[in-house]
Formats: structure tokens, C-alpha cells, sequence
């Protein structure tokens, strides 16, 4: 960079008590470019308040970074706490069946094969079970990689708390070739099951059911609806029954419901208030920061930066972040009684397992499940995840697809066939935004974004029109049946940085959904002149730069000069000024610049 | 033969006709704002969704908005037949890669039905083109503003005017007004029908100008099929025409009649059976001359029916507009009038018909404030400037003379060259001097300050043919341009004066003079140098012209250059690799004719005009000797546009707004920001001559005294342009007007399709009057 001006701190002078007083200092980096440039800059901070400087704590992190329920499992949980899920005396035989079926196909086989053999077994004979895979003689190095696979897939078990013990890598330095006939069989040379695991295993190859509850039948329904005739006296109660379409309507409207409001499409109507309270509290929606009224608790809500994020990904993606943040809060709810909140969150995940492995389409009573596990039923309904109903006295719930899926993404995409990724889903969705002048399911999107920022979306939803509106300059839409047109502004980009979206995340969302006839070339989906100009309007956002510093104001003849020489030597010194005696002390240097401090001054006063 | 009251009032009667496009405009659009109406803050933009797609949407290549909005997928099968017609049949609005936005417009419509595109053939094929069902509006605005155009012509025969029509029942409706009735004249022939009107074979309009319009599984491999067919719709279709004589001496009272009547005659000349007129002898092209394809179709749409239009032709800067303009005249063969805008592009032009065609020397004449020569007594060119015709005042002798020959002749053809910079005013004086049985105008970029858009469709004719940008980019008819803005920080000290200047032109000057774009563009030079490049430097201010040049050490050429040296220059610049780069002040933007400059720096320049801005890419559009013809030259670029802004700066907001029109053309500018950070390494590393803190501050103390000297030479520079180019006067006064009220957006051109261009110099009543000569 240039020469720049002299540095002006914004601060009010140096405070009238001369010891040195520690303060924050905004300190620009940049010519300063006009007075209503830093107004703006000022004023974009502290509006995103809610996302930036307020570090999201570590655990949300990793959560956030999950995939699925087993996802979950294996990255987010302890290992009590792991443990814990498998010794379920009812439910924790499904818990090791879904966890066994994460793991590789060899490691399976080892926990198969361990199971048959009381638990405990050798790590050498382990190894041969490798090595007799492949040639009877190895070259060291063939050798050592054979064996450097083992250790990793039983470290992988030991993640999953299945084994006891993680195997020691000492086994390494001997000569694999002659441990096979060793018979020093110590602790560390032998591979036993966690018994919580092993005793879970055996339960569910012992039982036949193969879902945790079972079904209602016909007759069941019918009895549940006489019952319920009889006690309330009332002849119109109905026993719902759902069809798969019912279902799946039902998940998409409540679902959308949710999402519409995320982004504010105005003439949805609102989901139910707790869904509203969950999102504030989530951060994925937080009170409009330009509200003028008085009272802030009627600041309409808005979408923050998380929301945004949110609304970005597909929908298992939003379901399942969903969940995350569904259990974290209720971990921060119960933040004064941790054991209850442990003893929810277990549930919760007992609960979603057992989702799993009912079946889609089937209706289940309530009464197989705990009092905690109803609650949580219950609230994952509000989003759609769940169909529930009382019928009479008795609770009753159809699972959804959408629930069924969580656990482990990875898996199910495979047996759908339906990944292959956006792409395929992008040219699905154009060819059902063009065969179906109006498609039925309007979850669809495919944009073509132009030289000229003109925008061109096709659409049915309202969802994406609200979407997309939240970047795109609303007073240049042009709607026509199936695809809609607006233009990129600057102003549009820039509200949509004050919402706390990023440059980012636009220009994924629009490649994301990028026309698959823009792909066909090869080259970018976007325009390289539009994706610039985003960035440099993000850009400018950061054209003053926040440090912390240290005000020192020296009192002894000669100590600003001391102090001065000092803080250039160490990179310390951010920026002084003789004249108003004032010197910047980066933040992190301030224990040292003190210490030195008083040792100079002490110096001064003895000689 | 007619005096300047009737021009004047031709130009009143066009206005009337402009007052009812713009209603019947004005009808269309309301249809929008009816929907959204909702709140009073701001229309927020315009549903359609309830329109009706049709089930074989896939497809259908465009849809149709009930405003008249016509949106086409530039990536579908059908791209290149909907292309031809919506060109035909609409205005482009914008032409980027994938989609492109076209508006049906009275005067599109008015354009398609004048070459023969009948209004049911209109709906008919944007039925079948359109994803949607065709919304009731915008059949309603085409049959509106078609059912009476062109539905009547004024032919000019035999020396004898004629009004013709297909239908009977339109020469009866005009002919049922006693003006028109009394300016008959009764033939005694044999072919007359029942009417008394004289039946002719129909004008063929040339099949290639209607192929567009055929059913797609019309293919041409199953000929037998066609042939047939049409045949059949021939039949249906009346193949012959009506017309009756009227007095050559009352044709303009028949003329403004009609159009009372909303029946506005297209003028068409049969210049193949006028024996009155003679012909230029040896008026033909060289056999070296090639015409190129968009050339050919846009005299295509001029001769469509083997008579002559009159119309307007837009191509690009570089894509050869003159020889499109040669070649119509001498298809013609008559005598003709070629107007351009200043001395110099006059001089283009005679070299440009001699270069192409065998016409004698004496044939063709050049009138201008030097050169008075007189016309050959027969047919012959005439080449000449817009103010050497409207001028109004007293003349000298020489001058006066030819000028009776001028309005004293009938011309065959009125050739106008840069069409959208003649002012409304000039207009009606040429207008009124030239009798031309033809007009045609030759622009390169439709946009202007006034409505005079409007009023040229009907002074002139409509726009027959708009050549799309980067079509012609693709086939290597034009190079290849890759368009760069170069963000310039300021420096600290500059910025810091920047902010506190109260005066305009102080705080324009600071941001031109940035010390950070002068490096930027010493390094450009000296990078494009060293690759080989032909470099021309552009810049408005003529102080920070004159520093530029004296800190690359290359020549300028500025208004107040003697003309023998501006010669020399450009002579160097040409012919030897000696002369690289060149400086050049506005006087460069459109008379300098540099077929081997590839790149420019623009380092300055006139506020937000998009006219400017296209007007300067074309110094570098005519195609490179290296350019490939297979049209798979998208990728590399053999020309460079530099655009140096300084950031933070209104030089920002006005770039912007420049180049829209560009951008609308499909063109994209990239942005780089850190070229300055290399230029400043650079500049330390080669010693540049502003490469150290201390050159800035030096730089900027004389920035800060020169103000003074600044405003003089600018306003030198303008005198000198005046002086030296006094053609060119009454254009640029007239370009000066100042309208107050305006809001920024209005006067940088961000208004709309128009712009108006005002000069910022404040000028002291005492001055007014001796800059205005």
C-alpha cells in the first residue's frame, strides 16, 4: 500500500489519571475514505453483533460440522457417553446394529467374528486374519502397510468405543512376521469388546424384532377409535390415516412453513410460536437491527448470517442441522441441571435411532415410548418431522421420510441411488420447472446469472423468490410463470451483508444452483466479472480495520522515547504521538511493555 | 420548390406521430404498474406468473411479458430463426450470453411492417415462439400500431409519385379526405379496376428477409414440399397491388394528410425506373471489394423489394459502416448526398468512395469551410458536413452558389453518417434543403441526448438493421476486447485534498492526476510496448493530457495541435514502430481513423457517457490482421480497453454508468485491483517518473497551483476545436445544452435508454457570448 495519512485514533483523548489505563482503541489501517464510508463500516459491526465477535463455543463448532445422527455419534459424543447409548436396555441393541452398520465391511467382520469368539481375542491372530488375504509372503514394506491398515481400522472400533483397549502401536516395532507365533498374550496384545457393546450386539442378534416398536394395525386403529368415541362421548373422532403422499405433503408444507418464515416470504402463514422462539434462540433469526420502535421485543425477526447459512443447504442438511441445534439448546436450557440435560439428549438420540428402523408409512402409539421421548416427538412434529396426533387418550405418530433419513447420511444416499450430487439435482429441477408449468414440487431451482447482474431464476417457488430476494434488488422483479428476473445491485448485495450474509455464501448458493446449460462448457457457471464485483463489494465493508490496543501515556521525562524505541523493537507499536504523549501498544504485547515500563522507570528513580 | 415552411412543418407532423407512439407506448407499460400498484413506496417490479404457459413450453424459445417485454434463451435450438425475427420485430434491450431481453416498441413494429412483415404474421410466428400463451395485450399493441402502418407507400416511379397499398380499402379511406382526392390524377390505362385504381403485380419482397417468418418444419430438404406450399399461401395473400397517381406538386400536402389520418405513407423509390434522374456513370464497385455478411443482409432489408427504403443501419464502431453506406449508393447510382459530422470524416468519406468504387474524379465533390468545389452539372457525390447544409446565416458567394445547386436538384439518395449526434434543429433545416428520394442513416450507437430516437423513425425511417455486437466479435469481424477497469487507490495526500475541495473541477483534476494512475499507466505502456502493442492514450483533460505525454515522453495530440503536425503524428503512428503510443485528447474519440491501434488507456473522460465509452472501444474494434475468421476467437483477446479509475472517487459512480451500453451489448469489464500495487514495485524497481513519496508531493503542489492554468487550457481546447474544426461547431454547442432540475442520475445518463450530455465548465455570463464564437 501506499503512504498512508497519519494514523487518527477515534478514541476521545487519554483520560485525565495519568497511569496508564488499559482501552480499546479503533484504529484505521486505511486512509480514511469519507466521513459517510466509516459511518457505514461502524454501523455494518455492530450490526452483525450477534454473529461476529461472540465466538460460537467449541462443542457448536464440531456439531455444526456433522452430517448425520451416527455422524454425530461418532464426532460429538464421549465415550461414556457412547457407552452409555449401547447399554440401553431396550433400545441399545439398535444402537449397536446402526453403528455396526457404519463401520467398514472388514471391521465387521472383525466384530463378528470377535463376538463369536466370547469378545477377546489375540491381536496376532487378528493380523493373520489380514494376512491370509493376501500373498502367504510379504516384503517388509508390504508387510508393515498390511499391518499399519489394521491398527487403523481397530483405532477406528476403539472411536466407536466397540473395543476396550486401543491398540498399542508397540506391536509395530516387532517383526510382523514372527508375532504370529508368539504367545506372550498381555492386556495389549489382545483385542476384547467393550461389554456394553458386546452385550448390546448379542441382544439384537438374539431378538427377531426388527423395529423397536411395532406398528399399529388395522384392528388396533380401529379399537384406539372406538375407544376414543366412547370416553369423550363424541362420534366424530376419526382415526387419522395417512398415506405416504399425506405424509409427504404434510412434511413439505410444515417444513417450507419453517423456511418461509426464515426468510420472510410475507404471506405464509406463521408456524407455530415455539418453532418462532427456537429459531431467535438459535441465532438463525435475530430482531431486525434497523427496528426504530421503542420496544424491541416487537422487532419483527430477520434472518442472521447462521440463517442464511442454514437456508443454503439442501433439506436433509437443514433437517439435520436442525436437530444439532434442537439438542444444544436443549443442553443450554437445562444448563442448571446437567444430568437431566445428559438424560434428554440421550434420549433424543435413542429416540432418532429407533426412528430409523420404523418404517415409513406405518403408524405407531406413543405408548411405547418414555414420558421424554414423547416431548421430544412432539417437537420435532412443530417442524414436520413427525406426523403426531391424540387420538382419544391415545398418542399416536407417523414418521416421515425426512426423519428416517437422519441417521447417517452416507448410507442412505447410497441406497436411494439419488446422490450423484447438485448437479444431477439442478438439471432434475429445471426439467420439472419446464415440464410442469406449475411442478407440484416447487423445491426446484436452477439461475442463470448474466454479464449484465440480471438474474434469471427458474422458479415456481415462492421460498426462492424470497431467497433470492434477499440479495437481489426486489423493485427490478420480473415474474413470469416458471422463471423469474432480477438484477444484482450493489445496494441489494450490500442489505444483504448487513444481514450477516456473506459474499461466500451467495456465490455458493448461485453456483450451487447454477442452469445446468452453464455447466455444459465447462468453464465457471458464473460470470467472472459478477463474482469480482461481489467480492469487491464485500470488500469495502473491511476497509477499516478493528485493533485492539493499549494506551500508554508515559509520565517520566524520556520515557516516551524509551517505551517508543522499545515497542518499534518488539513490533509492539501500533502508533504514538509525541505531542498528544500517547503511545499504541498492540494488545498482546501490553504484560511485556509494562514490565518494562516499570523496570525503566525504577531505573530512573534509583540513578 | 419547397420552402422552409414545409420542412418545418414535416417535422411538426413527425412529432404528432411520435406523440402517438409514445401513448400507444405509454398504454402498454401502464399495464405493469396496474398490476403492482399495491403500495405507494416504489412499483416493485411486475408479476406475470399467472400467465399461461403452454404445454410444449420446452420447446418454445422466449417468453412474452403483456408489457411487451420479450425475454429469449440465447442457448436454445430455436435461437437463430427467433433471433432474425425478434431483431426484426423489437428492440434489443440487452444482449448478454444466455438470455437476451428484447421490448416490442411502436417504432420496432413500425420498422418490421415498413420491410414488408405483415401484422398477422407478427402474432402469428411470436405465438409460436412464445412459451406463453401471447397475452391479449400485446396482440392488441401490435395490431394497434400496424393496422395502419405500412399499409400504404408513396412509390416514386417512372418520375411519377404513386400511392400504393395492397388494400382497395385503404387508398378508398384516403382517398375519401378532399385533399387527398384533389391531389389525384386520373390515368387513362388499362389496368384499372372497378375502383379506378391502377393494379400492378406486387413488389416481391426477397425471400431471405422473410425466411424467418416460415413454420420450422418448413426445412429446406424437403423442397418439393415448400415450394408448394407456398405457392398456396402466395394464393391466399393478395399478389397484386392498387395504386392511383398523385401531383407530383402536391405530394407533401398528400404526405402530411396521411399521416392526419394515422395513415403515415412509407416511402419507397424505384430508383431501377426513374429515367428523369440520370445516373452517376461508372457509379460501380471495384471487383476487390467484399461485402461481409451483416453488411449484405442490412442492404438486404434497405432493397428488399428491388426499391429503395429509407431507414437507419446500426453496426458497430469498425464494422465497416462506410462501405455499407458507398455500396447503397451505388446500388442506387444516383446522385447522392453524404453528410458527416466533421471536416475530417468528410475527407474519410471521398477517399473511402474512391476506394471502393470506379467513380471519375470529377464525379465527386466536397463542400466544406476549405473546400468549395462545384458540382458536376449531371449526377454526381456530394460529400459535405451537417453545419455547412443547416447553415443559417449569411453566406459566402462560393458557398452560396453551391448551395442553390444543392437545393436546387433532385438527389437520389441522402446518406447520414453518425445519425444520432445531428441535433433536432439541424435535422429539419437538412431536411428541408436535400430533396432525396432516399434517407439513409448510418449510427453506431442509437443512444442520445434529446427524444430525437423517436422522431428519427419518422424523419428518417425506421431502423432497418442492428448488428449485434458480439455475433460480429464471434465471426472475427470485429477484434476481440477484453475491457479492464484498473481501480487506482488514491494516496493518502491526494485523498486527503480530494475530500476537502470545494470546486469541481479541482477534485476532477486530483483524481486524474493520482499519482497511483500515473504509474499504472506508465506501466501499461511500457508492458504493452514491450509485447508489440499500438497504444493510444485518451484522456479529457487536456493539462493532465499534456503532463501524461511529458512523463511518457510521447507525442499529443490535443484541439490545439497545428493540423501538419497532427498529420505527422498519426502518419508515424501509423506507418513505423518507431511511434508506439500516442496521447490524445476528445478530439480522438471519433474522427481519427487508427485501423493498428489495439490497446487504450483511458484516463479520463467526459463524466457518464455511454456514447464516449463505445464510441473510444471502437478506436479498436476494426479487426486485427490476426483476428481468426473461424469465429473461435472468444477466448483470446487481441485488444485491450483499459478504463483507470480512481477509487473512491466519483470517477467511480460515473464508470459505472458509462458503461452500460456496453454491457448491454454483452460486453464485460473486469476489475483489477492490485495492479497498482505492481505498478508501484515496478515504478521503484524501473525508476519511473513518479516512483518516490517526494515525486507525489511535488505532483500534487503543482496540481494545487495550476488550477488556474487548467481552466484556460480547457477552455482553449474547446475554442481550438471550434477553430480548427468549425463543421464540427454547431454540434458541439448544440450538445451543450443545459437543462436545470435535474437530478445525477439524468445528467450522467443513467436515466434511461437517452442521456443528455452537458459540459461542467461554469462559464461567466460576460464569456458566454465569445465561446459560443
Amino acid at each position: 500500500m501506499g503512504p498512508t495519512s497519519p494514523k487518527r485514533p477515534l478514541s476521545p483523548k487519554g483520560s485525565a489519571d495519568q497511569l496508564p489505563s488499559a482501552k480499546r482503541v479503533n484504529h484505521s489501517n486505511s486512509p480514511t475514505p469519507n466521513a459517510s464510508e466509516i459511518s457505514k463500516a461502524t454501523s455494518s459491526t455492530t450490526a452483525d453483533g450477534g454473529g461476529g465477535p461472540k465466538k460460537k463455543s467449541k462443542q457448536q463448532q464440531v456439531m455444526a460440522k456433522t452430517t448425520g445422527v451416527m455422524d454425530y455419534l461418532q464426532k460429538s459424543l464421549s465415550r461414556p457417553e457412547l457407552l452409555g447409548l449401547y447399554k440401553d436396555p431396550d433400545r441399545g441393541r439398535f444402537v449397536c446394529r446402526s453403528v455396526l452398520q457404519q463401520v467398514p465391511e472388514l471391521s465387521q467382520q472383525i466384530v463378528v467374528r470377535l463376538s463369536c469368539t466370547g469378545g477377546v481375542f489375540p491381536l496376532a491372530m487378528i493380523y493373520s486374519w489380514f494376512r491370509s488375504n493376501t500373498t502367504p509372503s510379504l516384503s517388509p514394506t508390504e508387510a508393515a502397510a498390511s499391518h499399519g491398515r489394521m491398527i487403523k481400522l481397530l483405532e477406528h472400533l476403539y472411536q466407536w468405543a466397540i473395543i476396550v483397549d486401543k491398540p498399542s502401536s508397540s506391536t509395530k516395532k516387532q517383526d510382523p512376521n514372527t508375532t504370529a507365533g508368539d504367545n506372550t498374550t498381555t492386556s495389549a496384545n489382545l483385542v476384547q469388546l467393550t461389554p456394553e457393546f458386546y452385550q448390546g450386539f448379542k441382544n439384537s442378534l438374539h431378538s427377531l424384532d426388527s423395529s423397536p416398536w411395532n406398528p399399529l394395525t388395522e384392528k388396533e386403529m380401529e379399537l384406539i377409535e372406538e375407544d376414543a368415541i366412547k370416553t369423550s362421548g363424541k362420534s366424530n373422532i376419526k382415526f387419522p390415516r395417512m398415506s405416504n403422499e399425506d405424509l409427504e405433503r404434510y412434511t413439505q408444507a410444515q417444513w417450507d412453513a419453517v423456511l418461509h418464515y426464515l426468510v420472510g416470504t410475507g404471506n405464509y402463514a406463521d408456524p407455530h410460536p415455539a418453532v418462532a422462539h427456537f429459531l431467535l434462540q438459535t441465532n438463525l433469526m435475530q430482531p431486525d437491527p434497523d427496528f426504530k420502535g421503542k420496544n424491541t421485543d416487537d422487532a419483527p425477526l430477520v434472518i442472521t448470517q447462521k440463517g442464511y447459512d442454514f437456508m443454503l443447504q439442501d433439506n436433509a442438511q437443514q433437517v439435520w442441522h436442525f436437530i444439532v441445534q434442537y439438542m444444544a439448546s436443549m443442553a443450554e436450557n437445562l444448563s442448571n441441571d446437567p444430568a437431566k440435560a445428559q438424560l434428554l439428549k440421550r434420549e433424543a438420540l435413542l429416540v432418532l435411532i429407533c426412528l430409523s428402523f420404523a418404517r415409513f408409512g406405518e403408524c405407531y402409539s406413543g405408548a411405547g415410548l418414555t414420558k421424554e421421548g414423547r416431548t421430544i416427538i412432539k417437537d420435532l412434529s412443530l417442524f414436520g418431522l413427525l406426523y403426531t396426533k391424540k387420538v382419544g387418550k391415545t398418542f399416536i405418530f407417523y414418521p416421515t421420510r425426512i426423519a428416517m433419513q437422519l441417521v447417517g447420511l452416507e448410507g442412505t444416499s447410497n441406497k436411494a441411488g439419488g446422490g450423484g450430487g447438485m448437479w444431477s439435482w439442478s438439471s432434475k429441477a429445471l426439467e420439472n420447472a419446464l415440464a410442469h408449468p406449475r411442478p407440484h414440487d416447487s423445491s426446484h431451482l436452477a439461475i442463470i446469472v448474466q454479464t449484465n447482474f440480471q438474474l434469471c431464476a427458474y422458479t415456481t417457488s415462492e421460498l426462492h423468490v424470497s431467497m433470492l430476494g434477499l440479495f437481489c434488488d426486489v423493485h427490478t422483479i420480473r415474474r413470469l410463470p416458471n422463471v423469474i428476473f432480477m438484477t444484482i445491485s450493489r445496494d441489494s448485495i450490500k442489505g444483504a451483508f448487513n444481514l450477516g450474509i456473506q459474499a461466500q455464501q451467495i456465490l455458493r448458493f448461485l453456483e450451487k444452483h447454477a442452469h445446468p446449460k452453464l455447466r455444459e462448457s465447462g468453464t465457471d457457471p458464473l460470470p467472472a466479472n459478477v463474482v469480482d464485483q461481489i467480492f469487491l463489494w464485500d470488500r469495502e465493508r473491511h476497509r477499516i480495520r478493528w485493533n485492539q490496543v493499549f494506551n500508554h501515556q508515559p509520565i517520566m521525562p524520556g520515557e516516551f522515547q524509551a517505551v517508543q524505541k522499545y515497542a518499534m523493537e518488539l513490533g509492539a507499536h501500533g502508533w504514538s504521538s509525541e505531542a498528544r504523549n500517547m503511545i499504541m501498544i498492540k494488545y498482546s504485547f501490553v504484560d511485556r511493555i509494562q514490565n518494562f515500563v516499570q523496570k525503566w522507570r525504577a531505573k530512573q528513580a534509583s540513578g | 420548390m419547397n420552402d422552409a415552411n414545409s420542412s418545418v412543418d414535416e417535422y411538426s407532423i413527425a412529432k404528432k406521430l411520435t406523440l402517438r407512439a409514445a401513448q400507444r407506448e405509454a398504454a402498454l407499460t401502464s399495464i405493469t404498474s396496474g398490476i403492482s400498484s399495491g403500495g405507494d413506496e416504489g412499483v416493485i417490479g411486475a408479476d406475470f406468473s399467472n400467465l399461461t404457459l403452454k404445454p410444449d413450453h420446452i420447446q418454445r424459445p422466449c417468453w412474452t411479458c403483456p408489457d411487451g417485454h420479450i425475454y429469449l434463451e440465447a442457448f436454445h435450438d430455436l435461437y437463430l430463426q427467433a433471433y432474425d425475427f425478434l431483431v426484426a420485430i423489437a428492440e434489443p434491450v440487452a444482449r448478454p450470453e444466455f438470455v437476451h431481453q428484447y421490448k416490442l416498441t411502436p417504432y420496432s413494429l413500425y420498422a418490421a411492417v415498413a420491410t414488408n412483415i405483415e401484422t398477422e404474421s407478427i402474432i402469428n410466428v411470436l405465438e409460436r415462439l412464445s412459451k406463453n400463451a401471447l397475452p391479449i395485450q400485446v396482440k392488441k399493441f401490435v395490431r394497434d400500431c400496424t393496422s395502419k402502418y405500412g399499409k400504404a407507400r408513396l412509390v416514386l416511379k417512372h418520375n411519377k409519385f404513386y400511392v400504393e397499398s395492397e388494400y382497395p380499402m385503404v387508398l378508398r379511406e384516403l382517398l375519401r379526405d378532399p385533399t387527398i382526392a384533389q391531389a389525384r390524377i386520373q390515368e387513362d390505362v388499362e389496368n384499372v379496376d372497378e375502383h379506378g385504381f391502377i393494379t400492378n403485380a406486387k413488389a416481391e419482397e426477397m425471400k431471405e428477409n422473410l425466411e424467418m417468418l416460415r413454420e420450422p418444419d418448413e426445412d429446406s430438404d424437403d423442397d418439393d414440399d415448400g415450394d408448394n406450399q407456398d405457392h398456396e399461401q402466395k394464393q391466399k395473400k393478395p399478389t397484386t397491388v392498387v395504386s392511383f397517381q398523385v401531383d407530383g406538386a402536391k405530394v407533401e400536402n398528400v404526405k402530411r394528410q396521411a399521416i392526419e389520418l394515422d395513415y403515415p405513407l412509407m416511402e419507397e423509390y424505384d430508383f431501377r425506373n426513374d429515367t428523369m434522374n440520370p445516373n452517376v456513370p461508372l457509379f460501380d464497385l471495384k471487383p476487390i471489394t467484399r461485402i461481409r455478411r451483416y453488411q449484405e443482409r442490412s442492404l438486404a432489408k434497405m432493397f428488399g423489394n428491388g426499391r429503395a427504403r429509407s431507414g437507419i443501419i446500426v453496426l458497430p464502431c469498425g464494422a465497416g459502416k462506410t462501405l455499407t453506406g458507398v455500396t447503397a449508393a451505388q446500388t442506387i447510382k444516383k446522385s447522392c448526398v453524404c453528410l458527416a459530422t466533421n471536416g475530417v470524416s468528410v475527407l474519410q468519406w471521398k477517399y473511402q468512395f474512391q476506394k471502393w468504387t470506379n467513380i471519375p474524379d470529377d464525379r465527386i465533390s466536397v463542400f466544406t469551410s476549405d473546400q468549395k468545389e462545384n458540382l458536376h452539372p449531371d449526377a454526381c457525390v456530394l460529400i459535405t458536413t451537417y453545419t455547412m447544409i443547416s447553415y443559417s446565416g449569411k453566406r459566402s458567394d462560393q458557398s452560396q452558389r453551391v448551395m442553390d445547386q444543392i437545393t436546387g436538384r433532385e438527389w437520389g439518395i441522402l446518406l447520414m453518417d453518425e445519425v444520432h449526434v445531428v441535433p433536432a434543429k439541424m435535422f429539419r433545416k437538412v431536411i428541408g434543403s436535400v430533396k432525396a428520394h432516399t434517407r439513409l442513416g448510418l449510427t453506431a450507437t442509437l443512444v442520445r441526448e434529446d427524444d430525437l430516437i423517436s422522431d428519427l423513425n419518422f424523419l428518417i425511417g425506421p431502423k432497418l438493421y442492428e448488428a449485434n455486437w458480439m455475433d460480429l466479435t464471434a465471426q472475427g469481424y470485429l477484434a476481440n476486447v477484453q475491457c479492464v477497469e484498473v481501480w487506482c487507490p488514491m494516496t493518502g495526500s491526494f485523498m486527503k485534498e480530494y475530500l476537502q475541495a470545494s470546486n469541481a473541477r479541482l477534485k476532477q483534476l486530483l483524481y486524474v492526476m493520482n499519482p497511483n494512475k500515473l504509474r499504472a499507466v506508465e506501466f501499461l505502456v511500457r508492458f504493452h510496448e514491450e509485447r508489440g502493442d499500438k497504444i493510444i492514450v485518451f484522456s479529457d483533460l487536456v493539462y493532465s493530457l499534456k503532463l501524461y505525454a511529458e512523463m511518457l515522453k510521447r507525442p499529443l495530440i490535443y484541439g490545439e495541435t497545428p493540423e501538419r503536425e497532427r498529420q505527422a503524428i498519426l502518419g508515424t503512428f501509423r506507418a513505423t514502430d518507431a511511434l508506439r503510443t500516442i496521447c490524445i485528447s476528445k478530439v480522438g474519440d471519433t474522427s481519427i481513423d487508427l485501423p493498428e491501434a489495439n490497446v487504450i488507456v483511458q484516463v479520463s473522460s467526459h463524466f457518464g457517457s455511454r456514447r464516449q465509452e463505445a464510441q473510444r472501444l471502437g478506436r479498436i474494434l476494426r479487426p486485427k490482421s490476426y483476428t481468426q475468421q473461424d469465429g473461435s476467437n472468444r477466448s483470446s483477446f487481441n485488444a485491450f480497453f483499459y478504463t483507470l479509475v480512481s477509487a473512491d472517487t466519483q470517477e467511480m459512480f460515473y464508470s459505472a454508468k458509462r458503461q452500460q451500453y456496453l454491457i448491454d451489448q454483452g460486453y464485460t469489464f473486469k476489475i483489477v485491483t492490485n495492479l497498482c500495487e505492481k505498478a508501484s514495485e515496478e515504478a521503484v524497481k524501473h525508476n519511473y517518473a513518479y516512483s518516490s513519496p517526494e515525486d507525489d508531493r511535488k505532483l500534487l503542489r503543482t496540481v494545487l497551483t495550476s488550477e488556474t492554468d487548467l481552466e484556460k487550457e480547457q477552455k482553449s481546447e474547446d475554442a481550438a476545436i471550434r477553430k480548427n474544426n468549425p463543421d464540427g461547431a454547431g454540434l458541439a454547442d448544440a450538445g451543450t445544452k443545459r437543462t436545470a432540475g435535474m437530478t445525477m442520475s439524468q445528467v450522467s445518463g443513467g436515466g434511461g435508454l437517452r442521456y443528455r450530455e452537458i459540459t461542467s465548465s461554469k462559464k461567466h455570463p460576460l464569456f458566454r457570448k465569445r465561446q459560443r464564437r
